[in-house]
């Protein structure tokens, strides 16, 4: 449990943080999306909602090996108010946002239940805390990002950039969740 | 079930903000990219210059690159750049320039030139005629060097100008003209003064005298020249002492600074006259 549990959180990191040099990706999400299925592959405890989960990551896995490809257009980052975005580059931002939704609900869902079941009710609380805020910053998100068609909206850079602190900030609090999750399980 | 309506009020939400930016997109796109319909008069005096206007969508890929316009190879144009940028459009501009006068010394005594369509090359490498107005080419002698010298000259964004000049030697001024004043109509108003007097013709004019011009485009924004850029060359037309007949070329512009709402009704009608 302790190994899955570290494999879905390095998984996780590698997908949150995203170093870039000369526009190579030093840490592939590709490389994260096979560690977390891989981890979630090797949870002992089988929920239904890993399942859940382990569907979005392999959607994740193929999406971003397209991007890698080229055959999916490049990530955009909306960061102008005063710019439209193309139909087909927002889409992709939205199938990606719909994806890691379905992905932190199954990962915060199983791990809740999975601690619920070993009287851990404190740590369930907190996965169904994480699941909640991520779900609000993707909410917003999906709200958000269709107004980038129609450009000069002044409240959407602000507002995406907010959502993806708040999504950053969920998916720090997941990884120390699921790290703790690990060793406790152990221990227990 | 409170929790169940309120997630299903989150998905109706966020469906709903799809569908309606998805329809105001498709419904506030220009059938293609086109000049704006000008009204321009230019001399091809070298260091004359213009500016045409162009419209697109924002994700247009086809641009205008430069224009050119037959029988006058000495108009040259800058890049095109991006002059305002709305919702779902661009509003570009080029500045066409007069390098040097015509070389051909028959074209002064054909008299003006009137374009109404010039060649486009585009940004994927073709060829095409556009419409952009009506422009006005004056070839003929201006006689260089006259008696009046332009002294100031300024001009603001909501179309107001000014100009002063001064005159050196005593000259007798014998008409005020522009090809666009009938057409402008009340759009186009100015005031222009001999020292303290309203200009009547004709009218001996002593040296000294300061001659002044007031001019303004009081466009109304629902008006069908709210988005029409107007480049003007009044003529005011005199005899120097030595009874050469000379004219004082005063420019005069109108830029368009359309706003949201003007660009979405100029988008409207273009979709209806394709339909």
């Amino acid at each position: 449990m302790r190994t899955a549990c570290s494999q879905i959180a390095w998984g996780f990191g590698l997908t949150l943080f995203d170093f870039r040099i000369n526009g190579f990706d030093l840490l592939p999400d590709v490389l994260g999306f096979i560690l977390i299925l891989i981890g979630l592959a090797n949870m002992p405890d089988r929920q239904r909602e890993f399942g859940i989960a382990m569907t979005a990551a392999a959607v994740m896995l193929a999406l971003s090996i397209a991007e890698l490809a080229g055959a999916m257009p490049a990530t955009v980052t909306i960061s102008q108010s005063d710019r439209s975005y193309s139909l087909s580059a927002l889409s992709a931002i939205g199938l990606s946002t719909l994806c890691m939704l379905a992905l932190l609900y199954g990962i915060c869902e199983g791990f809740a239940r999975t601690a619920a079941s070993i009287d851990r009710l404190e740590l369930a609380r907190s996965y169904r805390a994480a699941w909640q805020l991520s779900l609000a910053m993707g909410v917003i998100m999906l709200f958000v990002l269709p107004f980038g068609l129609n450009g000069s909206i002044g409240f959407l850079p602000v507002m995406t950039v907010l959502a993806g602190i708040g999504q950053f900030a969920a998916g720090i609090w997941l990884i120390v969740l699921v790290r703790r999750f690990g060793r406790e399980y152990a221990a227990a | 079930m409170r929790k169940a309506f309120f997630g299903w009020s989150i998905v109706i939400l966020i469906i709903a903000s799809w569908a309606y930016n998805i329809h105001y997109h498709r419904t506030n796109r220009l059938p293609e990219g086109r000049f704006l319909s000008h009204l321009i008069e230019v001399s091809d005096s070298p260091g004359d210059s213009f500016m045409l206007y162009y419209i697109a969508n924002n994700d247009d890929k086809r641009l205008p690159v430069s224009v050119s316009i037959e029988g006058l190879p000495a108009l040259q144009f800058y890049p095109t750049s991006v002059y305002m940028t709305f919702s779902n459009q661009k509003l570009y501009r080029l500045i066409g320039h007069f390098d040097a006068g015509s070389d051909d010394p028959s074209s002064a005594a054909a008299g003006p030139l009137t374009i109404h369509s010039v060649d486009v090359y585009c940004s994927d490498g073709t060829l095409e005629k556009s419409d952009i107005g009506e422009m006005i080419v004056y070839r003929e002698d201006m006689g260089s060097g006259g008696p009046i010298a332009q002294s100031s000259a300024s001009g603001s964004t909501d179309g107001t100008n000014t100009a002063t000049f001064r005159v050196n030697k005593p000259v007798t001024a014998n008409g005020f003209s522009s090809a666009f004043l009938n057409e402008l109509g009340s759009a186009f108003t100015y005031e222009l003064y001999f020292g303290t007097d309203a200009a009547v013709f004709p009218r001996e004019i002593e040296a000294g005298t300061p001659i002044s011009l007031m001019a303004a485009f009081p466009v109304p924004a629902n008006s069908q020249l709210y988005l029409q850029p107007v480049t003007m060359r009044l003529r005011l037309e005199y005899t120097d002492e030595a009874g050469i007949s000379r004219v004082q070329m005063i420019p005069m512009e109108r830029h368009p600074y359309p706003t949201q709402a003007a660009i979405r009704e100029y988008v409207k009608a273009q979709r209806r006259a394709a339909k």
